[in-house]
């Protein structure tokens, strides 16, 4: 994303920072640059905004290893809210930061005995054994966690990749479908499940699959994963052992997902011959009909 | 998703007299840079039985940076008869200009111009062949 921080003012920078808040997008390395050129000097004037400007550029700060600029942020927090939890928080992701994880649980400890239902320091701690490597004690302590907070869909979808990065794919699935609880209407949880479910394999999760795929493709028909992820499970079940009536079925629909897909794909793609390479796809998977029953 | 863009990234290569050499993998965390933790070796090893010479690169993330002494790589060749990836040695063709080029084009953030099949996926705009990467290495850093 290029931003012209010349020509951008104080104003646009407090708004571009406000959108990105707003999206949960980090940006770190723009939020940085532009602080630096532009708002360092003007935060005074953006009034209420300024704390959460000043924890929106500490983070990214951390990120991307300008300590000077967080602890100098920290120091004003700390100068007008001190012996604050949530300024205590930024102390201990700067020593996390630093890789001192050790002086940073003594940190995050000191907070939790303070307030027991601050979830913030608990999930740092989680953050930094994951940092450490020690997936599978990041997974048991998230575990703990969310038996407190159960509602924390960050939380569940933290552990739903935790999961899968150890290949744990019921379990993943699992939390996945907590995600989807919380979101039953998002095309993405949908497709993400299904994900997960054609992942694990077998004629039953693949059937769950494509009942996923085709209610994300329902919520959203530009969904591409969605609409490719639908024609593998057809395509899958076309070739399975089923009755013979669903095979034709799933082969219909196999079909009508390529076609989708080339066609959304083909609208917009500056590749050449874009089309040709899904129609390869046809021929690998789905042409497969010819099997003695 | 991994076997459709296997599958239509090998149609674009066998059109354009291309096959997909390798894969290479990045690591999420700094300090991991063993093969075993390498994120989905199976595709490699899928790689490796369409082409036989394939090589597998993993990113060393302790020596990326932005004056490059050495390549970031770790490059492992597959061996037939114990069935497992090995270290194999390589070269870099032009090494001190490579290794500058790529520091050079590091520090100007080209990486993020860099699309990938799943970015295709978020947005069939976007361009998984790279057209714009096709030029020598010194044309490149004049484009940053």
């Amino acid at each position: 994303m290029s931003l012209n921080y010349e020509e951008m003012s104080w104003s646009d920078v407090r708004d571009q920072f406000r959108k990105w808040r707003e999206e949960s997008g980090r940006h770190s390395e723009d939020v940085v640059q532009l602080w630096v050129a532009v708002l360092e000097d003007k935060v005074h004037k953006t009034g209420n905004e300024r704390h959460l400007i000043l924890e929106q550029v500490i983070v990214a700060a951390l990120d991307t290893a300008r300590f000077d600029i967080a602890t100098n942020c920290t120091k004003q927090l700390s100068a007008e809210f001190p012996g604050s939890l949530r300024v205590m928080k930024f102390k201990a992701m700067r020593l996390e930061a630093l890789e001192q994880y050790d002086a940073a649980n003594e940190v995050l400890d000191a907070i939790i005995e303070k307030d027991e239902t601050n979830a913030a320091p608990r999930k740092r701690k989680i953050a930094i054994m994951k940092a450490r490597g020690l997936r599978l004690d990041a997974i048991k302590e998230l575990n703990a966690y969310l038996k407190k907070f159960m509602s924390d869909q960050e939380a569940w979808q933290e552990l739903c990749n935790l999961y899968l990065a150890e290949g744990e794919f019921g379990k993943a699935a699992f939390c996945m479908e907590e995600v989807l609880l919380h979101n039953p209407h998002s095309h993405l949880i949908h497709q993400r499940l299904a994900d997960i479910r054609y992942t694990m394999g077998g004629v039953e999760n693949i059937e769950i699959a494509r009942t996923y795929y085709s209610q994300a493709i329902k919520l959203n028909p530009h969904n591409l994963r969605a609409l490719y992820g639908l024609f593998l499970c057809c395509s899958y079940l076309a070739n399975s052992k089923a009755v013979s009536l669903k095979r034709k079925e799933s082969q219909k629909l196999a079909q009508w997902a390529l076609e989708q897909a080339m066609e959304h794909t083909a609208r917009h793609s500056p590749i050449d011959n874009n089309d040709k390479w899904i129609a390869s796809l046809d021929s690998a998977f789905g042409n497969l009909e010819i099997k003695s029953n | 998703m991994a076997e459709i863009a296997l599958m239509q990234i090998d149609a674009y290569a066998e059109s354009a007299g291309l096959v997909i050499a390798g894969y290479y993998a990045a690591p999420e965390n700094f300090y991991d840079n063993q093969i075993e933790k390498a994120p989905a070796a199976k595709i490699a090893d899928k790689i490796q039985e369409n082409f036989k010479n394939a090589c597998f690169a993993i990113v060393d993330n302790k020596l990326v940076s932005l004056e490059h002494k050495r390549a970031a790589l770790q490059v492992y060749s597959y061996a037939t008869d114990s069935n497992r990836w090995s270290k194999a040695k390589y070269s870099l063709v032009n090494t001190a200009q490579t290794l500058e080029g790529v520091s050079l084009l590091l520090k100007r953030g080209a990486m993020r111009d860099v699309i990938d099949f799943d970015n295709h996926l978020d947005n069939p705009e976007n361009d998984w062949t790279n057209q714009f990467l096709n030029q020598s290495l010194k044309d490149l850093q004049k484009l940053y």
